[in-house]
């Protein structure tokens, strides 16, 4: 099951740039999975541009929702996800929730992210699906 | 608390006491969660939702530097009361 990470969550926006290529993956690959660290990263993103704890809420829940109902299933964080993406900051040039959402794309069944940012690439284990 | 009757096909009428809350319209979804057998969360989903998080968050940025100052300001905050 391919992931999808924050810069998809922030693509649902409606005037994103990549607003309907995100829709357009929801068509085309049914079987989608988000880590909740993606969550964690938006949520971090938005408190620290200044949003206050009922905004990040609201829209956390409305990420949510739409998530659930195009039958996206999310992934708990583990401890195995924590202890590899550690292991990845070892080795790595990138911020702590990129490497867990990399640790969390290791783990799955066939190893694919969508994500436009090579950031993901460093590693080389996971194949990046762009949507652009 | 409110009683809905389930009709046939399963169509349930949303209680006034509920109709009457803004966040609540004609048009918008309701996402199902079961909870348990006799238990679901059904959770209001706007009809116009992705404008709905252009609102909420439609000037949030992604950047590497972005993301490394949410990580910073994130640790910094530890701790302390978020305010509005």
């Amino acid at each position: 099951m391919p992931v999808i990470e924050s810069e998809f969550l922030l693509a649902l926006r409606a005037t994103d740039p990549k607003h309907k290529a995100a829709l357009s993956i929801f068509r085309k690959l049914p079987d989608l999975e988000v880590c909740a660290a993606a969550f964690l990263q938006v949520a971090w993103l938005m408190r620290s541009q200044r949003k206050g704890p009922n905004e990040i809420s609201l829209a956390l829940s409305i990420l949510g929702g739409e998530l659930d109902s195009q039958s996206v299933t999310e992934v708990p964080l583990t401890l195995s996800q924590i202890t590899r993406a550690h292991d990845i900051l070892t080795r790595h040039a990138i911020t702590f929730f990129d490497a867990l959402i990399l640790a969390n794309a290791e783990e799955s069944r066939d190893r694919r992210l969508v994500s436009n940012d090579n950031v993901f690439d460093q590693t080389g284990t996971v194949q990046r699906i762009p949507f652009k | 608390m409110s009683v809905s009757r389930i009709r046939p096909r399963y169509v349930v009428t949303l209680p006034k006491s509920l109709r009457r809350r803004r966040e609540v319209k004609v048009g918008d979804n309701l996402v199902w969660l079961p909870l348990s057998d006799k238990e679901f969360l059904a959770v209001v989903l706007p009809g116009d939702r992705y404008r709905v998080l252009d609102e909420l968050m439609g000037d949030v940025k992604l950047t590497h530097e972005a993301k490394l100052a949410a990580e910073a300001s994130y640790f910094a905050n530890s701790g302390k009361k978020a305010t509005s």
